[in-house]
């Protein structure tokens, strides 16, 4: 009785392949972002207009887009940052695409997730950007310094270079704290704290970390979903670090193929889609343990994980979802992308029988 | 049992189709919606937010004394240090930009000492990061510049330009790189910012006239190159640069071009404005190992001079008067003409040798009133055989010459029969060029069936007449009556006896007779 369903409300055949899909805040557009057979970027924005999706604009680029975000805009501006194949980062007037309005050659090689906080009223502190790359160095921008990253997390001298194939931001509740997460191909996961530049917390779940998030941006750490290439998800509770065990988590099977992305409801932050290898979309509720802190043998704090429950899923594609957007506007509309090179507007109804 | 979870199964599905459709009909009204809360947000007035300053810009100076303190911790304690130490990422950037950070603290910090805090505002924090930023990144350009990188030397100090856009040493290095990138017009401009910011700096002077030179702009280039001089009179550079373009803008005779015609001089052209003032003197001329002869005749001359008759020195005096008049009207031809051919200047020695020969044959009261139109010699020589000739011919005569005398002297037939006598026929093709109209030839024909006489060998003249190009296409335009002309005069050729009859014949068939 009470299961959401999740129905695609307008499907589109593109003729590129998709990477990233963004809405653009208070709006019922969305951008798409991919690249062209031919090897150039390609960025399209729609808009969600009476059952159907039309194409507002659309620009082509000299290098594949992989991922962009909003999140270091402000809302009157929204101004999308995209990162690309060819390691830029660039920041973009949807307005006006003909030339970017920031623009760095911030990697080496491509840029494979992207994240943006400050803007658009979430989190607190100065507008930033991270993206991850496959040179195996994450690293924080500012869109106000031009040509250097405010920050940088690179492996050390002799150290391996891993793919960073996810980043995020989180724990920005005030002007000074703030955290990156970054997920690696070997499974390691690494929690940066921005205020104090250090390397706050890293593990390792054996498997390629493919999405990671915090269920908000904008509050102290609480939750942080991984997901993995090997049809699994972690949850952790980030609200309590052990100084030796961590943080606590729990561990679901999902999709049976690769859980590519995962993103949580931003009307709820309990509720999150993933999305799966096999074309699958998975709708979760996280479940709080009775009691959060737990004290160990020597009485010192630990967290204790709670459940996932499982709300509906449902097949829409034969190929990968590899992007997700919920829209931050109206609840249960979100967007999402595949490899057979279509975009789906989805609904997702009775959601706020769960809050 | 089944009946009843048939009918739950349908009445879900029924509530499912209900919500579904209603969610449809919210999503179209928020559609509407958030179009109206679009326009809202585009047309509402830009706030300022106050954002909070770059990361690790303003921070980095605590920061850094608290990482100095660690570091000096971390040496001490070498184990701690992997401990303490992150692994999976570094600071490399940081640190550098620290070590310049603190240096550049130490530097400041006996002046700031006195003010309680390092800087008053942000904005003077950030001025002065920007300022340094641009210092570096001038340090950077020129290194590669010198290691001869002059594209990645341009980008650095684009850079610092954009950091601090008040420092007028940036652009005119960057100047200095576009110079040897050859783009000359780019490395002007930026000479010319540098030097709206700093009107004394003389590199950027400097530059901006070599790339002046180099985009053909000679006078700015001159221009530049005197104020580097102005500003450093003993620039060695610059004042053999300057030499460089006067030499381009004013070019020298070639020696070869005077070699070429030994002994004739060719009239000097300067404007009016530098023209010397001086009253021009008689310089006297000593002619070594004919010292004594030499005198002697002077003295006669001297003499005959004094006792020319009342009456013969008013007929010269008249002549003079008329020469005058007809000089004055070629001058500028004359002039123009050896402004063409770039002749060079005045050669004083051969002026005085001329005018000694003059002197000799000629009374001085003709003669001075010539020097002063500053006549070539070479008409001088001429005059002294035919004093009623207008104009004169030389070897070395031009085409545009004697187009220009032409126009002059088509409407005097007996002058311009005194001209063109002079004229070598065999030059006709030359001096014609591709100009030989109708009425030219007619004109030509006309004056010599008017004046000749047994001094001209007329069949030469015709001769070279009919060797002119187009002439054929002149003939054709020939009147009956102007054919009667060149009849009469093939007839008196003929009596003449100059040339053969077969000549003639043939020369006549030329001429369409």
């Amino acid at each position: 009785m009470e299961k959401p369903q999740i129905i695609a409300h307008v499907q589109k055949s593109l003729n590129f392949t998709l990477f990233d899909t963004k809405w653009i805040p208070c709006s019922a557009k969305f951008v798409v972002l991919g690249n062209h057979p031919r090897g150039t970027g390609a960025l399209q924005v729609y808009e969600v207009s009476h059952g159907d999706v039309k194409l507002l604009h659309e620009s082509e680029k000299s290098s594949s887009f992989k991922c962009g975000t909003f999140g270091a805009s402000s809302l009157q501006q929204r101004n999308f940052a995209t990162g690309a194949f060819d390691g830029k980062l660039q920041i973009w007037d949807l307005e006006s695409m003909q030339i970017p309005i920031y623009s760095v050659k911030g990697h080496k090689e491509i840029i494979n997730d992207i994240d943006g906080v400050g803007g658009l009223g979430i989190g607190e502190g100065a507008p930033e950007i991270v993206t991850g790359s496959r040179d195996g160095s994450v690293k924080v921008w500012d869109p106000r310094q031009k040509n250097d990253p405010v920050a940088a997390m690179e492996p050390g001298e002799g150290e391996d270079k891993r793919d960073c194939w996810t980043v995020a931001f989180g724990h920005a509740y005030n002007q000074h704290d703030r955290c990156v997460c970054a997920g690696y191909d070997n499974g390691d996961i690494k929690l940066f704290d921005l205020r104090n530049m250090s390397l706050r917390w890293e593990t390792n779940i054996k498997n390629g970390v493919c999405c990671v998030e915090f269920d908000r941006k904008d509050i102290s750490m609480n939750k942080l979903v991984a997901t993995t290439l090997e049809s699994k998800f972690h949850v952790f509770d980030m609200r309590t670090q052990h100084p030796t065990k961590g943080f606590a988590s729990l561990t679901e099977k999902a999709h049976k193929s690769t859980v590519w992305n995962v993103r949580h409801l931003p009307q709820n932050r309990d509720i999150f889609m993933t999305t799966g290898g096999t074309g699958t979309l998975c709708l979760w509720k996280y479940n709080y343990p009775d009691k959060r802190v737990t004290q160990d043998s020597d009485k010192v704090d630990m967290g204790v994980a709670g459940t996932v429950s499982l709300l509906q899923n449902v097949t829409m594609s034969t190929q990968p979802i590899a992007s997700l957007d919920w829209s931050p506007d109206k609840q249960g509309l979100c967007v999402c992308t595949a490899f057979d090179q279509v975009l789906r507007v989805v609904i997702v109804t009775k959601l706020n029988r769960h809050l | 049992m089944n009946e009843d979870k048939m009918i739950k199964l349908q009445q879900q599905m029924r509530e499912n189709q209900l919500e579904f459709s209603d969610f449809l009909k919210d999503l179209d009204t928020w559609e509407a919606d958030i179009k109206k809360k679009e326009e809202q947000l585009k047309s509402a007035p830009v706030e300022e937010q106050k954002l909070p300053p770059v990361r690790n810009s303003l921070e980095v100076k605590k920061k850094k004394r608290r990482k100095k303190k660690k570091a000096d911790t971390e040496t001490k304690t070498g184990e701690d240090k992997k401990s303490g130490r992150i692994s999976g990422y570094d600071f490399r950037a940081w640190d550098k930009f620290d070590v310049d950070k603190a240096l550049e603290e130490i530097d400041s910090r006996p002046d700031k000492s006195s003010s309680s805090s390092e800087y008053e505002t942000d904005e003077e924090w950030e001025m002065e990061r920007k300022r340094k930023m641009a210092v570096l990144e001038k340090e950077k350009g020129n290194q590669l510049f010198k290691e001869g990188k002059y594209e990645e030397a341009v980008q650095c100090y684009t850079m610092g330009m954009n950091a601090d856009p008040e420092n007028a040493v940036l652009p005119a290095n960057r100047a200095m790189a576009l110079l040897k990138l050859e783009k000359y017009a780019a490395a002007e401009v930026d000479c010319t910012s540098s030097l709206s910011l700093d009107p004394t700096y003389i590199k950027a002077f400097h530059r901006r006239g070599t790339a002046r030179t180099a985009l053909g702009k000679l006078q700015d280039a001159k221009h530049d190159f005197q104020q580097v001089l102005k500003l450093e009179p003993n620039n060695k550079q610059a004042s053999s640069e300057l030499n460089k373009i006067e030499e381009i803008l004013n070019p020298k005779p070639s020696p070869s071009i005077s070699a070429a015609t030994p002994g004739t001089v060719k009239p000097v052209y300067k404007p009016p404005g530098q023209r010397s003032k001086k009253p021009l003197k008689r310089i006297e001329i000593e002619e070594i190992g004919a010292d004594e002869e030499a005198r002697k005749i002077e003295a006669s001359i001297a003499s005959i001079q004094a006792t020319q008759s009342e009456g013969k020195r008013k007929v010269l005096e008249g002549d003079a008067k008329l020469f005058e008049k007809f000089t004055s009207a070629t001058r500028l031809e004359e002039e123009k003409s050896s402004v063409l051919s770039h002749n060079g200047s005045l050669k004083s020695n051969d002026l005085k040798d001329t005018e000694h020969r003059h002197n000799l044959s000629k009374s001085p009261t003709e003669l001075s009133p010539r020097k002063e139109t500053r006549q070539s010699p070479r008409q001088n020589k001429n005059i002294t055989q035919s004093s009623s000739t207008p104009s004169t011919v030389d070897g070395k005569l031009t085409s545009f010459q004697f187009q220009a005398e032409w126009k002059r002297l088509k409407n005097d037939n007996a002058a311009f029969f005194d001209y063109i006598k002079q004229v070598d026929p065999a030059k006709y093709p030359q001096l014609f060029g591709q100009s030989l109209e109708a009425d030219m030839l007619m004109k030509m024909l006309t004056v010599f069936a008017e004046f000749f006489n047994k001094e001209l060998n007329l069949f030469h003249h015709l001769k070279g007449l009919s060797e002119v190009k187009r002439f054929d296409m002149a003939t054709m335009f020939m009147s009956p009556k102007e054919k009667k002309v060149t009849a009469e005069l093939f007839e008196y050729m003929k009596s003449q006896g100059t040339a053969s009859k077969e000549e003639i014949e043939k020369l006549a068939k030329k001429y369409h007779l």
